[in-house]
């Protein structure tokens, strides 16, 4: 072997060895998420010269934590100072006639909504209009009665997006159309790779329950997540993982379900839970049928509504079809992986989720 | 297999263990590579490593026909012709299915067109032309064909497959087929470039992504004008990162193989002009377009307006390239007219319009943010909408981003520009002073630094997606 490649080989395992010990927290959630089995460097955990690393790790990124609020603190008062100069006499949050302002969102817009906006809807239109009638193209449809709607929002509720790499396509769709057309806020908190089965990967119940307590104007709760949950999971410290469909995983993974449901409730959000498609693969699609019975269970159990998307992007009778119907011709619902979507796709379940939000009498009179 | 992912270093250390075992069998070494090059594939999608095994026997018995025969532009031609035909149908089918649908709409017919189920191969982009400069090579007789497992390797050498630099074959070839591979190529180079990439795609860009790009690009409506435009230069930066990065990091891994890959950028964002642009940005896509695209339609011959024409359908060309979509098209001609309009300019004034050099910079890199708003929206009506938030919002909307120090950062990055594109050959040399066994001192803190400074998650290679 020559001399070169032998250094480069030591200097890259050495860079690589003092990387895991460093982040040997992170890699033993990563491994965990991804290979559903604790990492190979997990049998160092009883090593105290390992552990060291992860609380040094701990200690540095605290300072990484103070300097980025300290930036974050600087960011807010120059645009603080911009827009005061800008819309001075504007109503900003916690002055009087501000209190309807979303409060998470007024953090980053303070002037919400903005006093020179346009009238979003000509005034033959106002008469309870659906918001969800926007099209693929984005148009406005008329449907004054709307006999599909669930949840009626007014100008100041705000939307909030749960889920994973499925609700990241989609998401933005619904996001832009309730803003364009009914200036009504979203916030998008969908992260790929993320579900209930793994909390410490990622605490939805965790961050849904901090996101409600910032933004209480929250009003509906959207969630699409599902396809990266089907494994064996660690549920207590030290205790072997919980078999993927057994009696014990079904009832954790239920009390999850429950719980994300329960937070939003008890915040007065109402709550559209999203069927996962068909799936290309055949275990996969096995899997989310599983789920999809269990979210299914849940979400009508506590009188929320659960939306099936399958049969709309072409899914027949569970068979997996990368086409969906649109107007009669075919069109590409499906990307090559044969779980994600097309734009088309994303915008057809957009179309769908707007379909069941109805504008308030208040805000469809602006 | 992420490049970036624990899994890949981790199968990485041990393969370049055994690989430089067998330093003085370059044959095995070879084999070993194929290998490694098909397992890469498979463990995105084994599919993708059978239809690159049918694909390269069927390249490589045509190139041996091309070679053997005396009406070798015949096999050339249909070599080519079938090239192209297996990008254009499992690429494109479905774009051009929808177009025709549409026309049969309109025309009246009530016909629906059936959806087929294709699966697009990762990387065939970039080994559909990897393979035309083979097989070009081998007609115009500047290389003789390779032997089967020469070819094998040349198509799905696994740094380069998926997406890119374009490799050709007279130049990657011979390495190939080197006897005297013995020695990692410039180590300290390589270990620079690995961290590099890791601060441009983890850290730079990951930051950029999360913060400006993805709010603004996916609700432009709710933004101030001033947000929009940061979130704009800020995805022209980001893309560069992006894909310069990964330029650093599978350049460093071919490196630590034995081999070398052909450039991709050259500060292409100091380009004084369009066609200066297109010199230093994907430089091994835009040398392929000039030489396998432009120069066989005719180049510079035929006169001025015909050139001209040839241009624009070069850029279109280059455009449907990236991607089966509408946006692309549109921010192919928005190249090629920014072309012909150099091109023009130049004709009237017989010299450069703008004299002076930072304007030109300035304007050339404008105008290259614009036709990337096109680039980044996923639809036409996205990109609109973008652009009337970024033309109207300025009263409507307040602030978001602190627009004005992130504008000042911008501008100091530009000012270090020049210096950094030496900055992979200074950090090389420095490293070359440090003894070997401390060099870990210095790349350990570096890369756990620019991990802890990044945002949670491995980032997607933009151009993995084309």
């Amino acid at each position: 072997m020559p001399r070169t490649a032998i250094q480069t080989l030591c200097t890259l395992l050495l860079t690589l060895a003092f990387l895991a010990w460093l982040e040997q927290d992170a890699v033993g959630l990563y491994w965990r998420q991804v290979h559903h089995e604790d990492a190979p460097i997990d049998g160092l955990k009883h090593v105290p010269l390992w552990t060291s690393g992860a609380r040094l790790n701990e200690a540095l990124s605290g300072a990484k934590l103070r300097l980025l609020g300290e930036i974050a603190r600087f960011d807010e008062y120059a645009v603080a100072s911009f827009n005061a100069g800008r819309f001075a006499g504007v109503d900003t949050p916690g002055e009087e006639g501000g209190a309807e302002v979303p409060s998470r969102l007024a953090k980053i817009d303070p002037l919400s909504p903005p006093a020179t906006r346009a009238p979003v809807f000509p005034a033959e239109d106002v008469s309870g209009l659906p918001a969800g009638s926007s099209t693929e193209s984005g148009e406005v449809k008329k449907n004054a009665d709307l006999p599909g709607a669930r949840v009626s929002l007014g100008k100041v509720d705000s939307v909030l997006f749960v889920g994973d790499s499925l609700m990241q396509g989609v998401a933005p769709h619904v996001h832009a159309s309730l803003y364009k057309h009914y200036e009504i806020r979203s916030l998008n908190l969908s992260r790929q790779s993320t579900g209930l089965a793994y909390p410490d990967f990622f605490d939805w119940p965790k961050q849904i329950k901090e996101t409600f307590h910032e933004a209480p104007e929250i009003k509906l709760m959207i969630v699409f997540l599902g396809p990266n949950d089907p494994w064996d999971f660690p549920h207590r410290k030290g205790k072997p993982y919980l078999k993927f469909k057994s009696e014990d995983w079904e009832s954790v993974y239920r009390a999850r379900i429950r719980e994300v449901i329960e937070i939003a409730r008890e915040n007065g959000a109402r709550v559209f839970w999203l069927e996962v498609p068909c799936m290309r693969e055949k275990e996969l699609d096995t899997s989310m049928t599983y789920l999809n019975r269990l979210f299914a269970d849940e979400v009508e159990k506590s009188g929320e509504f659960f939306l099936p998307t399958g049969r709309i992007l072409g899914c027949d009778e569970g068979q997996f079809s990368s086409f969906m119907n649109s107007n009669g011709k075919k069109k590409k619902s499906r990307i090559d992986d044969g779980v994600h979507f097309t734009i088309a796709g994303q915008k057809r379940i957009a179309d769908e989720i707007l379909s069941l939000i109805r504008l308030t009498q208040e805000h469809a009179a602006r | 297999m992420h490049l970036l992912s624990i899994e890949f270093w981790g199968v990485f250390a041990f393969f370049f263990w055994i690989y430089w075992l067998f330093a003085r069998r370059p044959d095995v070494q070879n084999g070993l590579l194929l290998l490694a090059s098909y397992g890469f594939l498979a463990s995105f999608d084994p599919r993708f490593a059978l239809f690159m095994a049918f694909y390269t026997l069927v390249i490589h018995w045509l190139s041996v026909l091309i070679h053997r025969h005396p009406g070798r532009t015949l096999f050339f031609a249909v070599s080519v012709v079938f090239s192209l035909s297996c990008l254009g149908t499992l690429k494109y089918h479905d774009f051009f299915r929808d177009a025709l649908q549409a026309a049969f709409t309109d025309a009246g017919f009530d016909f629906v067109l059936p959806g087929v189920e294709l699966i697009l191969p990762l990387g065939i982009s970039f080994y559909t032309l990897h393979s035309i400069t083979y097989l070009v090579s081998v007609w115009k007789r500047e290389i003789a064909p390779g032997a089967l497992a020469e070819t094998a390797l040349f198509l799905s050498f696994f740094p380069s497959v998926v997406s890119g630099p374009i490799n050709r074959a007279r130049d990657f070839l011979p390495q190939i087929r080197s006897a005297h591979r013995q020695e990692v190529i410039d180590p300290c180079r390589a270990l620079a470039l690995l961290i590099l990439a890791l601060i441009k795609v983890l850290w730079l860009g990951g930051v950029l992504s999360e913060t400006w790009i993805k709010p603004v690009f996916d609700n432009p409506s709710e933004f101030h004008s001033l947000d929009i435009l940061l979130a704009v230069y800020a995805y022209a930066i980001h893309l560069y990162l992006n894909f310069s990065g990964y330029t650093d990091l599978v350049t460093a891994i071919a490196l630590l193989l034995g081999f070398t890959l052909p450039p991709n950028f050259d500060a292409p964002y100091l380009a004084a002009n369009l066609r200066d642009f297109w010199r230093r940005w994907h430089m091994s896509l835009s040398f392929f377009m000039r030489d396998y695209v432009y120069i066989p339609l005719g180049g510079s011959r035929g006169g001025f307006v015909s050139t001209q024409f040839k241009l624009l359908a070069t850029m279109l060309v280059s455009g449907l390239w990236h991607g089966a979509n509408w946006n692309f098209l549109v921010w192919g001609a928005i190249h090629g007219i920014g072309l012909i309009l150099v091109g023009v300019g130049g004709r009237i004034f017989g010299k450069p319009l703008i004299a002076n050099r930072a304007l030109a910079t300035l304007l050339t890199f404008h105008y290259v943010c614009f036709a990337w708003i096109f680039f980044r929206c996923p639809t036409l009506a996205d990109s609109l909408d973008l652009l009337k938030a970024l033309g109207g919002n300025f009263d409507a909307v307040p602030l978001r981003f602190n627009v004005f120090s992130c504008l000042g950062v911008f501008v100091l990055a530009f000012a270090a520009y020049p210096w950094t594109r030496r900055l992979p050959g200074y950090a090389a040399e420095r490293m070359l002073r440090v003894h070997w066994s401390l060099r870990p001192l210095i790349l350990g803190p570096l890369a756990w630094a620019t991990i802890a400074l990044s945002p949670a998650g491995i980032p997607e290679f933009i151009y993995s997606a084309f």
